[in-house]
């Protein structure tokens, strides 16, 4: 083919497809935690969790109070805190708007600390509640710490980890009173 | 390694043999507004579209060890996943009762026709953004944003001739990669 008609040809093409829609931005990400994070449904058999729904439902409850005594440490929280490591975590799916950065202490003695700083994660349905997860490539994954938002969408949660804890991966899951549970928020 | 210069087929493998997070990076830039088109297309409403474009790429990243070279292109794979995320939604919707449906046949396309041609835009628009960015920038203007060529020149602040030169070698790039797939002859 000549090259004038090839270039009318693939002008052709060009105008018949038109421009495209370009998707927002945000969906990258959404679409790179969707493919890259971890699965939707995690087995946490071997974690700390009620097995009953009663069980559920007063872990539920001090989770609650848990998260309005959480509440008050925001803005207090960086006393004799010394962050380590902060990790992003972005909403996926319904919640794609949510956020959190869990900040990793130094090291101070056998443990650190980790503080969760959430927002814009609505409260979870009656009789749930949200975990922070941490995983080695190898082992179960490990909860860290439940918690509920209010009104607001935001929380401050705190919780310890064994100072040489391996991990590679961290989210937080909604964790339902009927037992099921779905990721809501992955590394960013 | 630069990864962008791989083809589709090489990037799929690399996905699934390897699990590799920079390739799924790149083909997601290049087929990210084809998917997204394709879906919009089909499905209508931008925040569903969003949920199954989202659902398209985690099949990819989930199905590429399906994915055989022998049987047909990258783009024509890709093309079927998003298709098929946007069919599932679409299958999920309420039936049209059989009162609603119109008295004569619809003159547009067939199924089969809009197939044909929504694969074909599919792989332009993918053809396109695996331009590189200075190519694609003065493709763009002139023939999705209907610019002359001075006009582009003006708009990205380039001599007329560096627009002209661009034009034609991302042209070049498109006639090879089209005439691949087989979208040109």
């Amino acid at each position: 083919m000549s090259d004038e008609r090839y270039i009318s040809e693939i002008e052709d093409r060009l105008r018949e497809a038109g421009a495209p829609p370009t998707p927002p931005a945000r969906l990258h990400a959404i679409a790179r935690a969707e493919a890259l994070g971890p699965p939707d449904v995690v087995d946490i058999r071997s974690a700390v969790r009620p097995s009953s729904r009663v069980g559920r439902l007063v872990l539920a409850a001090a989770v609650l109070t848990a998260s309005a005594a959480a509440a008050l440490v925001i803005g207090v929280g960086g006393s004799g805190f010394h962050v380590d490591r902060s990790l992003n975590l972005q909403g996926a799916g319904r919640v794609a708007s949510a956020s959190a950065v869990v900040d990793v202490g130094s090291s101070d003695g056998p443990v650190r600390d980790v503080q969760v700083h959430v927002n814009g994660l609505p409260p979870a349905p009656k009789g749930g509640y949200y975990e922070l997860w941490m995983q080695d490539g190898s082992s179960e994954p490990t909860g860290l710490v439940s918690f509920d938002t209010s009104g607001t969408g935001s929380v401050v949660a705190n919780t310890t980890i064994p100072r040489d804890m391996p991990w590679t991966k961290c989210w937080v899951t909604l964790e339902r009173a009927d037992g099921s549970s779905t990721t809501v928020l992955r590394l960013a | 390694m630069d990864l962008s210069a791989l083809s589709d087929e090489d990037l799929l493998e690399l996905v699934a043999e390897r699990r590799d997070g920079e390739a799924f990076e790149v083909l997601y830039r290049r087929y990210s507004r084809a998917v997204y088109a394709v879906v919009r297309r089909m499905v209508g409403d931008p925040g569903r579209s969003e949920d199954v474009v989202q659902e398209a790429f985690a099949s990819v990243w989930r199905a590429a060890r399906g994915y055989r070279r022998e049987r047909g292109s990258g783009a024509g794979w890709m093309f079927a996943i998003s298709r098929n995320a946007a069919a599932d939604v679409l299958r999920a919707r309420t039936p049209v009762a059989v009162g609603d449906l119109p008295d004569q046949a619809d003159p547009g396309l067939g199924p089969e026709e809009r197939t044909a041609a929504g694969l074909e835009a599919f792989k332009v628009h993918a053809a396109v953004d695996s331009l590189p960015e200075r190519e694609r920038e003065v493709i763009e203007l002139a023939y999705f944003s209907g610019l002359s060529q001075s006009e582009v020149a003006e708009r990205l602040s380039l001599p007329l001739g560096t627009v002209k030169t661009r034009t034609r070698s991302g042209l070049a790039r498109l006639a090879e990669r089209l005439a691949d797939e087989r979208v040109v002859s």
